[in-house]
C-alpha cells in the first residue's frame, strides 16, 4: 500500500534478478499501491480501503489470470498484526471468494512476535483469523518467533535480518509445496501439471472439516548452507524426530523425547492431537525406501483425535519427491492440522479480552466502523474454534 | 523559536518539505525567520504577520486575531494541502504559555480539526518552565491546554527547564572529556576531528553558540525522528497515523513523553556513540526526558513507542533490548507487550544511530497538576482576568480547569486500578483465566 514499500520490492527484486541471483521478478503491471498506509488500523485497511482498491487489485489479478492454462489456487501471503496486509487483506481473500468460489485459496499469515511489534496486534491478529477461518479454505500461520529461533539456534545467525528470516519461510513453505511428481522418477512429469496441484492434495487431505482450518508446518533438516554436507541423517531418525516435533509442538533444536506417540498411557495435556498430515519426504534414492515406511511412523491411531472416526489410513498422506530441495540429500516436510495453535491463540485471545474490558483503542476502530458487534463477533468465532481445536 | 518570545506554529506537509508558517510579530519574523540562516527552509509567501503579537494574552490570539486572520490562514493551508498527494498530518509547533502561540496556535488546531477531521494534528508544545517570566501564562496554558485536550490528536509536551537542564548536564561532560582529551593529545591539533556540516552543528568553528538554539535543536531532532519514515525507507516503516493508533489507548489520553537518546550527538557529533544497547537504557532515563522530573520509569505505562534510526541496526537487536525493556517496566495490565517499534534505515545525519522513545505514562499527570496548581493560585485572587474577560465569559476558565482536572483523574485511576490488582492477576496464569475468559457485551 505505502508507494516506498511497494517500490522497494520491485526494485530489489529486479536488482537481484540483474545480479543473476534470482530467476525471476516482479512484475510492475501488477502491482499497486496508494500513497499511505492503513497505520496499523485493522478497520481502515478492511472497511475504508476497500471497494475501490478491490477493483483495482481484482482487474489485475484477472489479467494475471487469463494468461494461465492452468490454475491451482491462491496462496495469499499477509501479515496478522498490522493494517494493510491483515485488514485490506483479509477484505480481498472475502472478495475473491465471492469471485473464484471454486478456487483454492490459501493463506500464508505471519504472526507477530509476542514480544509486542504492533500494540494493537492482538485485536488485529483475531480480526484477521476471524476473517480468514470464514473465507480461506486453509490458514498457515508462520511465527516470527519461532523463525527467529530458528535462526538463532539452527542458522548460528545472532543478528538475522528481515530479509534472512523471510528465506527461511520460504524455505519452509517450498519444503512442501515444491511441486512433485508422486510416483515417477521421470523428471518431465514433475513440470507438467499432472498430479501436481498441491493445494488441491492440502485442501482435499487436511481442510476438511469448516471449523478445523489452522494449519501447521513443520519440516527437517534445517541447518546452514556450510553444513549441508556433513550431514549424515538417515531416514528412519529423520522421520522419527519430525514426528515428535509434531507432537510435542517443539523445534529441531532439543526434541522433547519424554512424550512417547507409541504410548497412549502417557498422554498428557501437552499431546499434541491431529486431524491429519500431509507428508512430503524429497531426496535421492527416496523410491528405494520400502512401501510401509510412511505408515510405520505416521499410521498409529495414538497420534490422532477419535472424534470424527474414519481409519487412520485416510488421515495421513504422503508424496514421494525424488529431487533434492535446497541442496539437503534428505528432507522431510509435513503439513499437519492439529493443536498446535492452540497455546498461542489462547494467550492471544485472553490479551485481547483484557484489553477489551479496559475498552482501550476501541475509538480508532469505531471511526472506521468496527463496532463493539464485531469484536463480539470475532471472540465468539476464535474462543469456539479454539474449543473444537482442544476438544480434539 | 521555542523560547516564548519568539513564537511559531508551524506546519509541515510531507509532500511539501517545505514547511509554512505563521508568525504574528513582525520584528520576529524579518529578523529570525525570513533573514535568519535557516531563511531557505521557509517560504515568505506563506507567512502572515502582523504589526504587534498577542501580548501575552490567550483571548486575544484566540478570540481576537483568530476570527480576524482564520479566512487568510485557511486559504494558505488549503493552497498547501492542495499541493499533497498524501496528506499526513498537520504539525504545530508552538507554546502555551504566550498570548500569540497558545492563542492563535489552538484557534488554529480547533479550526483544522473542523476542515480536516480525518486527518491528524500532532502538535510539540512547550510547557512553562517553574521561574517563567510571564505572569499570566498559568492562564494562556490552561486555556490552550483545553483545546489540546478536545482537538489535538497527539501532544508531545516539553519543557524548557529540562531542555536546559540536558543542555547543561551535556555541557559540562563534554568540558570534563576535553580535558581529558587535552591531556592525551596534546602534540595534535585540538580539532582533529572534522566538524560535521549539519544545520544542528552548532559547536563548531569558535562561534559562541547559544545555549537556546541548541535546546531547540533537541526538539528539531525529536520531530526529525518522528517524521523520519515519512523521507526515508526502512524495514520496519511507522506512519504518523500509526503512532496514535497505537499509543493512544483513549482519546482524551493523548500526551506522550519524548526522550532522545543518545543525546550527545544531538548536542555535539564530535561524540561518537556507545553501543546500542546502552542508547535504549538511556532513554528511559530520568534525565533525558524532555520535562522536567518526569520518571516513566517509576510509574505506570500505558504504551511505548521506540522509534530507531539507523542503516546497521537489526530487528534482531532491537526485539533483544524490547524484552530487555519489559522486564524492566512497568506496564499496564491490560498492554502487557505494549510496545511499538520502528526502524529507519537513515540515521540522522553525524550519527551512526539514534532512538526517540515515546511513551504514554501516567507521570505525565505531575505536569498537568504543576499547572493546576499555578493556575488556582493566582485565580483565586482573580488577578488579571479582566483582560481575558474582554472576550470570553469568565466561567470559560472553570470548564478549562474542570476539563484538566478528568484528565489528571483517568491517569490516576489507572495507577490505583492497576496497583490494587493481586499480585498474580497480573499474569496470565490458569487460575486467573476465568476472570478474562470472554463474556459478550448485551
Amino acid at each position: 500500500m505505502e508507494p516506498k514499500v511497494v517500490q522497494k520490492c520491485l526494485l530489489d527484486s529486479a536488482k537481484s534478478h540483474s545480479n543473476g541471483e534470482s530467476l525471476w521478478q516482479y512484475d510492475k503491471k501488477y502491482s499497486y499501491h496508494k500513497q499511505s498506509g492503513s497505520g496499523n488500523n485493522w478497520a481502515l485497511g478492511y472497511l475504508y480501503y476497500s471497494q475501490e482498491e478491490y477493483e483495482e487489485t481484482h482487474s489485475r489479478i484477472q489479467s494475471l489470470l487469463e494468461s494461465l492454462d492452468y490454475f491451482g489456487g491462491f496462496q495469499v501471503f499477509s501479515s496478522l498484526a498490522g493494517g494493510t496486509g491483515s485488514g485490506l487483506g483479509a477484505h480481498i481473500v472475502e472478495r475473491l471468494r465471492e469471485d473464484f468460489s471454486k478456487s483454492n485459496m490459501m493463506n500464508v499469515a505471519v504472526w507477530p512476535y509476542q514480544s509486542g511489534e504492533v500494540i494493537l496486534q492482538n485485536y488485529n491478529v483475531l480480526l484477521t483469523l476471524n476473517s480468514l477461518i470464514q473465507d480461506s479454505d486453509g490458514v498457515i500461520p508462520i511465527y516470527n518467533d519461532e523463525i527467529m529461533f530458528v535462526c538463532r539456534e539452527l542458522l548460528k545467525n545472532k543478528r538475522p535480518s528481515y530479509k534472512v528470516m523471510n528465506t527461511v519461510i520460504a524455505q519452509q513453505l517450498l519444503s512442501v509445496m515444491f511441486p512433485f511428481s508422486n510416483s515417477t522418477k521421470d523428471k518431465m512429469s514433475l513440470w507438467s501439471g499432472s498430479n501436481s496441484n498441491i493445494l488441491s492434495e492440502i485442501v482435499r487431505q487436511l481442510c476438511i472439516y469448516p471449523q478445523f482450518k489452522l494449519l501447521s508446518l513443520k519440516n527437517i533438516p534445517q541447518c546452514d548452507n556450510k553444513t549441508i554436507e556433513f550431514n549424515t541423517d538417515l531416514w528412519e531418525g529423520m522421520i522419527q524426530r519430525i514426528r515428535q516435533m509434531i507432537i510435542t509442538n517443539g523445534n529441531e533444536h532439543k526434541i522433547n523425547w519424554s512424550i512417547k506417540a507409541e504410548n497412549p498411557s502417557t498422554y498428557s495435556t501437552k499431546f499434541i492431537k491431529s486431524l491429519s498430515h500431509l507428508m512430503v519426504i524429497r531426496g535421492d534414492k527416496v523410491f528405494d525406501l520400502p512401501g510401509s515406511f510412511e505408515s510405520d511412523y505416521f499410521g498409529i491411531g495414538s497420534l490422532y483425535t477419535k472424534k470424527y472416526g474414519g481409519s487412520v489410513d485416510n488421515k495421513y498422506a504422503y508424496f514421494r519427491d525424488s529431487h533434492r530441495i535446497h541442496g539437503h540429500e534428505k528432507s522431510i516436510g509435513v503439513l499437519s492440522n492439529n493443536q498446535s495453535h492452540c497455546q498461542i491463540l489462547e494467550s492471544t485471545l485472553r490479551k485481547a479480552t483484557m484489553m477489551f474490558h479496559e475498552k482501550a483503542f476501541l475509538h480508532h476502530y469505531e471511526k472506521f466502523g468496527v463496532n463493539a458487534d464485531k469484536f463480539n463477533e470475532m471472540f465468539l468465532t476464535c474462543e469456539t474454534t479454539l474449543a473444537e481445536y482442544k476438544g480434539l | 523559536m521555542m523560547r516564548q518570545s519568539v513564537v511559531s506554529s508551524e506546519m509541515l506537509i510531507p509532500a511539501l518539505r517545505k514547511p509554512k508558517i505563521w508568525l504574528v510579530e513582525c520584528g520576529v519574523i524579518d529578523n529570525k525567520i525570513l533573514g535568519g540562516e535557516f531563511k531557505d527552509i521557509f517560504e515568505a509567501r506563506q507567512c502572515i504577520k502582523d504589526q504587534s503579537g498577542a501580548g501575552n494574552n490567550w483571548a486575544r490570539g484566540h478570540l481576537g486575531y483568530g476570527p480576524q486572520y482564520k479566512d487568510e490562514i485557511e486559504d494558505k493551508v488549503r493552497q498547501a494541502v492542495e499541493k499533497c498527494d498524501s496528506l499526513q498530518g498537520f504539525f504545530f509547533l508552538h507554546s502555551i504559555g504566550g498570548g500569540t502561540g497558545s492563542g492563535l496556535g489552538s484557534y488554529i488546531i480547533k479550526d483544522l480539526a473542523d476542515i480536516y477531521p480525518t486527518v491528524f494534528r500532532f502538535s510539540t508544545c512547550v510547557f512553562p518552565s517553574n521561574d517563567d517570566d510571564v505572569v499570566t501564562s498559568p492562564y494562556n496554558s490552561m486555556l490552550s491546554l483545553n483545546v489540546l485536550i478536545e482537538n489535538s490528536d497527539c501532544v508531545l509536551p516539553v519543557d524548557n527547564q529540562a531542555l536546559f537542564d540536558i543542555v547543561s548536564r551535556v555541557d559540562q561532560q563534554y568540558a570534563q572529556k576535553e580535558e581529558k582529551k587535552k591531556d592525551i593529545f596534546r602534540d595534535t591539533k585540538a580539532d582533529h576531528i572534522k566538524d560535521g556540516s549539519s544545520i544542528l552543528d552548532i559547536s563548531g568553528k569558535g562561534k559562541k553558540v547559544r545555549h537556546y538554539e541548541r535546546e531547540n535543536s533537541i526538539v528539531a531532532h525529536v520531530v526529525n525522528n518522528l517524521t523520519c519514515s515519512m523521507r526515508f525507507e526502512g524495514d520496519l516503516n511507522v506512519d504518523l497515523n500509526e503512532i496514535t493508533m497505537n499509543l493512544v489507548p483513549y482519546p482524551r489520553m493523548h500526551f506522550l513523553l519524548s526522550s532522545l537518546s543518545p543525546l550527545y550527538n544531538v548536542l555535539n557529533p564530535k561524540f561518537q556513540p556507545r553501543n546500542i544497547d546502552e542508547t535504549f537504557k538511556e532513554a528511559l532515563d530520568k534525565g533525558n526526558q524532555l520535562i522536567q522530573q518526569a520518571n516513566p520509569q517509576e510509574s505506570l505505562y500505558l504504551a511505548c513507542g521506540l522509534i530507531v534510526r539507523g542503516n546497521k541496526v537489526e530487528i534482531s537487536d532491537i526485539n533483544r533490548n524490547v524484552e530487555k525493556l519489559q522486564k524492566k517496566l512497568k506496564f499496564v495490565h491490560w498492554n502487557k507487550e505494549g510496545f511499538k517499534v520502528g526502524l529507519c534505515n537513515q540515521p540522522p545525519i553525524n550519527m551512526n544511530y539514534s532512538l526517540l522513545a515515546l511513551s504514554n505514562n501516567t507521570c505525565i499527570r505531575q505536569i498537568f497538576q504543576r499547572l493546576r496548581q499555578k493556575f488556582l493560585k493566582i485565580y483565586k485572587q482573580k488577578v488579571f482576568v479582566h483582560h481575558y474577560t474582554e472576550f470570553m465569559e469568565q466561567s470559560h476558565f472553570d470548564y478549562c480547569l474542570n476539563n484538566c482536572e478528568s484528565v489528571i483523574n483517568s491517569y490516576e485511576e489507572m495507577e490505583i486500578k492497576n496497583n490494587n490488582l493481586p499480585l498474580g492477576g497480573l499474569g496470565y496464569g490458569e487460575e486467573e483465566a476465568d476472570q478474562y475468559r470472554f463474556r459478550p457485551i448485551i
